[in-house]
């Protein structure tokens, strides 16, 4: 294996870091933002749990936890995830993506390594510490020995969501206008904000197998807790062989999508 | 040796397609019909290497599509094609590496970005080795004369100094195969001769085969040799560019300065009247008449002076185009608006 997709990360990375400059105020803005999202997301945590001690077996440590995690992917989303799928629907869109197709590079690579928003690292950061905190809270230690194993869910979650929006933007292809799904993404995403189990037994069988929300959210977030009983049985490996599924699938119909666009664009 | 090996191509668009009004817009949410729309139609040709050929047509002619099936971008509905012996549309690295388009409608260039971050992009992606990279990068610059506009951010950049970098960008790794979709769209005169003299230049010094299209005649008839004409995706003529007008139009234009006012002399009897001044007539007439009607006009009118001119090469493609479309189309846009700007340099 050659280093030149690393190289090629690199590169991009440094180009975006450079593109930050042109766009200051617009970084501080959303930084400001985001932290206004922290704030009220904890007020929602506080105000349930001034009325009870436990919602479904999940205490406030437990909530602060999630929503810390919910918090990562959600910068973590921000970061990479979807600028690079905006772009790809511009692209599609304005015909550049003629471009990229023309490159001696894989072309599904090349349109997810584009577009990289470093800033938003702040939220990824911000989110651990909440994270750290609430396992602090209720263990009065850093969960180190789990750290692992929520780094592999949280990047499995992250690959998960990589698949969906690969799925979402090569729908692109075919409707030329989608930019709304961008709002119907992160209001489905919203509902990661809660532990899975909340929600009736119906909601909970979407949100698991057909929109696998709960392998984002819940599931790391459970990781890091250290209570596999809070999770359906087996979750980490089922997060993973979802992951690893969302990619195959995602990459088939990607490059199913490609065909067609070759095939009929103008 | 032939670079450029084209056999039967045929690219057919489905296309929506529905009456205006109301009802027919809801009916086509629901039931939608489509029309074919050939947009190629069985082209042949080949282009050997360092060959520079000129696409000629209107707009919607079938020029770009066939320059995206060349290059890669779209699978041809029928027919073959082969580039340096590669399938384009398998879009193999290894061809990817050796051919380039530049489309003058749509920027390759990070926007917010000075040109030369764009440069550094492009080397990577093409793993172009450092030294390699250095020297291109060098003689290029010198020769699009764009040194002191790149480490400006390219939307500062004026048209033209952003067509340049996008030249220079789209051959850092030497292309073999240049494909040129509207180099000069929008760039004032001086430019384009500019970028015309630059193309020019690489393709002699690198022996790069060029493809190029343009809605500027004289891009065309600076830098090609040999053309061809394409409209409704059918080739109408391949060949040497000063064959064309004897092919598609065979007229002369007899320019004719009076010596003084003649009224009510019948010249439309002659041929096609261009112009009527008072002392001054432009006559276009067939080819194989035109020693006798010259003839004529000297017998019949005090002619001061006159001479017999080819057609200008606008308005040969125009009136091919303009024969070859039915009445309540749009007569070949883009060549009738560079004959309507040669027309005002008509003598």
């Amino acid at each position: 294996m050659s280093l030149r997709p690393l190289k090629l990360i690199w590169l991009y990375f440094k180009v975006n870091i450079q593109n930050l400059a042109a766009y200051r105020f617009d970084m501080y803005m959303r930084i400001v933002v985001s932290i206004m999202h922290l704030i009220s997301e904890l007020m929602v945590v506080w105000i349930i749990f001034t009325g009870t001690q436990n919602v479904r077996g999940w205490q406030w440590q437990h909530m602060l936890v999630l929503v810390g995690v919910y918090r990562m992917v959600a910068g973590g989303i921000r970061i990479a995830i979807v600028p690079n799928m905006r772009k790809l629907l511009e692209d599609i869109r304005e015909g550049s993506l003629d471009f990229a197709l023309m490159r001696p590079v894989n072309t599904q690579f090349l349109i997810s390594i584009r577009e990289i928003v470093v800033y938003r690292v702040v939220d990824m950061i911000l989110g651990l510490c909440v994270a750290a905190f609430g396992c602090y809270k209720l263990t009065g230690q850093l969960p180190l020995d789990e750290a692992i194993l929520f780094a592999v869910l949280l990047a499995a979650g992250f690959v998960i969501v990589y698949g969906v929006w690969l799925i979402l933007g090569t729908l692109c292809f075919w409707f030329i206008r989608v930019q709304n799904i961008e709002m119907v993404f992160w209001n489905v995403f919203e509902a990661g904000r809660f532990p899975i189990v909340i929600y009736p037994p119906g909601v909970r069988w979407t949100l698991t197998y057909l929109i696998p929300l709960a392998f984002i959210t819940t599931v790391p977030a459970a990781a890091l807790i250290g209570q596999e009983s809070m999770l359906t049985p087996n979750a980490p490996i089922w997060a993973i062989l979802m992951a690893v599924a969302m990619f195959i699938v995602s990459n088939r119909f990607w490059r199913f999508g490609l065909r067609h666009y070759s095939g009929a664009s103008a | 040796m032939t670079q450029i090996q084209v056999d039967n191509l045929c690219k057919t668009f489905r296309v929506p397609e529905r009456e205006g009004g109301f009802r027919a817009s809801v009916r086509s949410i629901f039931r939608r019909r489509y029309r074919q729309v050939h947009a190629v139609d069985h082209v042949t040709f080949s282009v050997e290497r360092g060959e520079i050929v000129g696409f000629l047509g209107p707009n919607g002619a079938g020029k770009t599509t066939t320059l995206k099936m060349l290059s890669g971008l779209l699978h041809p509905t029928e027919g073959a094609c082969t580039v340096m012996g590669h399938v384009p549309w398998r879009r193999e690295p290894a061809y990817l590496r050796r051919i380039s388009m530049l489309m003058g409608q749509r920027s390759q260039l990070a926007w917010d970005l000075p040109a030369l971050d764009s440069f550094l992009v492009h080397a990577a992606v093409y793993d172009l080795p450092k030294r390699q990279y250095q020297e291109t990068v060098e003689e290029l610059i010198d020769l699009l004369d764009i040194r002191d506009v790149l480490k400006k951010q390219v939307r500062t950049l004026s048209l033209g100094e952003r067509m340049k970098c996008e030249i220079c960008v789209s051959l850092l790794h030497r292309p073999e195969v240049l494909f040129l979709d509207e180099p000069t769209i929008g760039v004032d005169i001086t430019m384009q001769a500019r970028i015309r003299a630059f193309v020019a230049d690489y393709n002699k010094r690198y022996g790069a085969t060029i493809i190029l299209t343009s809605h500027y005649m004289a891009d065309v008839t600076a830098l090609c040799k040999r053309i061809i004409v394409i409209d409704h995706g059918k080739i109408l003529f391949d060949g040497r560019l000063d064959e064309l007008s004897a092919r598609l139009a065979p007229f002369k234009v007899i320019k004719i300065d009076l010596d003084r006012e003649i009224d009510g002399y019948d010249f439309s009897s002659l041929g096609d009247v261009l112009l009527r001044e008072a002392r001054k007539v432009l006559l276009q007439v067939p080819k194989r008449a035109t020693p006798t009607i010259t003839d004529r006009l000297l017998r019949e009118l005090p002619v001061l002076d006159l001479t017999i001119e080819d057609p200008p090469i606008e308005d040969v493609i125009a009136r091919a185009f303009g024969q070859r479309r039915s009445s309540d189309e749009n007569p070949g846009g883009e060549a009738t608006a560079a004959s309507g700007k040669a027309g005002k340099e008509f003598p």
